[in-house]
């Protein structure tokens, strides 16, 4: 029986010597790489500042979004540093309690998105054959409907609420997750340290789960944050159109009021529209440096 | 050169071949929203403007008494002849209502199209053959900015600026309502018309054509191809251009290619802000006056163009890149 004990070991000492996704050696190497980057600095600070908005809104935010004064359509002064719409309400207040509805739907959608993509490519990846072909052709379905469209077509049939924009718009992110971690998947699964721990007797779900899923991560991540700042855009272009949530402070629908007083309240379009520009940028920089800490080979730019 | 034509040719029938199931899935998509939205699904079929014996005429063409499936059949049928049914809005069948906003629609993303793509091209190769000059720098700070920006919002700030406080262009329109011009003068007054919803527009494909080009340019002068054209004793120019560039295109075409959806997004929210008489502009109509078959019509119209254009770039890309076996 001693031989048995023997080979085990050599094979639990093999398997352990294999590198195995993220090693801590590298994760540590990851944040050295993503700091060494200051446009990524730049960007994980307008999203802290994005965050701090929306969770502290209502100390923050000096008056009610909703309530209305005499001061109508008053220019950025000290009372009111972005100015007043129409109805004199502070767009100060309302471009921070909008961080709220922007956020909830740039993460919340990201977030399914990001779950439906990894089982729908997971399975289609790992699994292959017919899974694979069904699932693949399910995916560019869902690939080809244009996602602005279907939301606006929707919404003007069903009535408009944020949760109804959040499905539609998780309904439309996922294909191309599922597609970036079928590719990713494909070339893990062949790889030796899977044959290493497919060897040694684990499970197939477990290998799934344990050594390729977190490997694959890294771009499904990137892609996410990408998402999220897209999102936040169509949930814009939505409430600028009229067609959002009438219920929340959107900065969408601030430019759709914004719209009508372009010759007389410039601020009323350049405060709610800056917070949008700022929040995505800072999403897509942040991408950016993800990717440059994770692809260390890529060339600088 | 024949053999070649003929692979092409069974290429083309087959990729058509793979495009069908995209459209009549996007046509189910359709129908169940149809059926998913509150009140009776004749509304939407048939619009909420007619009598009762129309309403009962439309009943029976969608066989809306017959079992689901017949109904579906019934459905896809009609939309593929093109029968959209009638617009009680504008008192026209849809196709008409639609095909006379075609025009204004190409015109716009046209122009924007072709300015973007050719300026995209010129600043990605400025500025991936000098990867480290300022311009550069500035060139990958403001595409970002254009990326993140809403087109929106752009398009309210260039009217607030060049429109309103400058006076140089016309707020909103296609041409000046008060003095119609005719000939030489309409068409100028179009093009100046034009210039800031063109601009609008092109923004976003700009950003996005030099990125792509200057990423893809700078892969492709780095490889072996490239130092073998320049240790030849080839002009600068001709390597960048004949060599590197023609590579540097295929990710190009890609990826606009497969955009097509977010350049009509950008086209009917533009519109929209400049009150564009185009197809984004009555897609906004239609859906404010619910008008449901003119609506249904302009998704249907919207994912039929991007499925189209996904078959049209991938043709593109195999006839620019001879190593693709169309497999």
């Amino acid at each position: 029986m001693a031989w048995r004990e023997q080979s085990e070991q050599i094979a639990r000492v093999r398997s352990a010597a294999i590198p195995l996704a993220p090693a801590p050696r590298r994760r540590t190497g990851f944040w050295f790489r993503f700091r060494a980057q200051r446009v990524a600095v730049v960007g994980s600070m307008l999203v802290l500042l994005l965050l701090l908005m929306a969770l502290g809104a209502d100390v923050i935010a000096p008056y009610d979004p909703f309530a209305n004064s005499d001061d109508v359509l008053s220019p950025p002064s000290t009372a009111h540093p972005f100015g007043t719409d129409d109805l004199g309400r502070d767009i100060f207040s309302a471009v921070v309690h909008g961080a709220r509805a922007s956020l909830l739907v740039g993460l919340l959608s990201a977030f399914a998105a990001t779950v439906i993509g990894v089982v729908v490519g997971g399975m289609a990846g790992y699994v292959g054959g017919l899974t694979d072909d069904g699932l693949m052709r399910l995916t560019e379905l869902f690939q080809v409907v244009p996602r602005f469209f279907l939301a606006l077509v929707t919404v003007a049939l069903l009535g408009s609420s944020i949760w109804l924009i959040v499905l539609l718009l998780s309904l439309t992110y996922w294909p191309g997750t599922a597609r970036l971690l079928r590719a990713q998947v494909l070339t893990l699964r062949e790889r030796d340290y899977v044959l290493a721990a497919r060897s040694v007797g684990a499970r197939e779900s477990i290998i799934f789960l344990r050594h390729v899923l977190p490997a694959a991560l890294p771009p499904v991540i990137i892609l996410a944050s990408l998402h999220v700042g897209g999102a936040i855009l169509i949930e814009a272009a939505l409430s600028f159109l009229g067609l959002g949530d009438r219920n929340v402070v959107s900065w969408g629908a601030l430019l759709n009021d914004a719209q009508q007083f372009v010759r007389y309240a410039w601020w009323m379009s350049a405060f709610p529209g800056l917070a949008i520009t700022l929040t995505v940028l800072g999403l897509n920089l942040v991408a950016d440096g993800l990717n440059d800490a994770w692809n260390p080979l890529l060339p600088k730019n | 050169m024949t053999s070649q034509g003929s692979f092409l040719g069974a290429y083309l029938v087959r990729r058509l071949l793979q495009a069908v199931p995209l459209v009549l899935g996007v046509l189910v998509i359709t129908f169940i929203l149809i059926h998913l939205a509150p009140g009776d699904p004749i509304y939407v079929l048939a619009g909420d403007g007619g009598n009762a014996a129309y309403y009962a005429e439309m009943r029976a063409r969608y066989g809306l008494d017959r079992p689901v499936h017949e109904q579906l059949a019934r459905y896809i049928l009609s939309m593929l002849r093109g029968d959209f049914g009638y617009s009680f809005s504008y008192q026209q069948p849809v196709y008409q209502v639609i095909a006379s906003r075609v025009p204004a629609t190409l015109l716009l993303m046209g122009t924007a199209l072709a300015i973007s793509t050719t300026l995209g091209l010129l600043v990605g190769v400025l500025t991936a053959t000098r990867p480290r000059g300022p311009i550069s720098h500035a060139v990958a700070i403001l595409t970002l900015g254009a990326y993140s920006m809403p087109v929106f919002w752009l398009g309210q700030l260039l009217i607030i600026v060049f429109a309103v406080r400058l006076s140089i262009f016309p707020v909103q329109g296609m041409s000046s309502v008060r003095n119609e011009q005719t000939g030489l003068r309409h068409i100028l007054d179009v093009l100046h018309h034009l210039v800031l919803p063109a601009l609008t527009l092109g923004l976003l494909q700009l950003a996005l054509v030099t990125r792509l080009t200057r990423t893809s340019l700078r892969e492709a002068l780095g490889e072996d191809f490239v130092r073998t054209a320049r240790a030849k004793g080839l002009h600068e120019r001709t390597v960048v251009f004949r060599h590197a560039l023609r590579n540097a295109l295929l990710p190009v075409v890609t990826v606009v290619g497969g955009q097509v959806g977010l350049l009509l997004t950008g086209a009917a929210l533009t519109e929209t802000i400049f009150a564009w008489p185009g197809l984004g502009r009555l897609l906004l109509d239609a859906t404010l006056s619910r008008d449901y078959p003119l609506l249904m019509a302009l998704f249907i119209l919207v994912a039929v163009a991007v499925v189209a254009a996904n078959l049209l770039t991938d043709l593109v890309y195999t006839l620019l890149d001879p190593r693709v076996r169309y497999g």
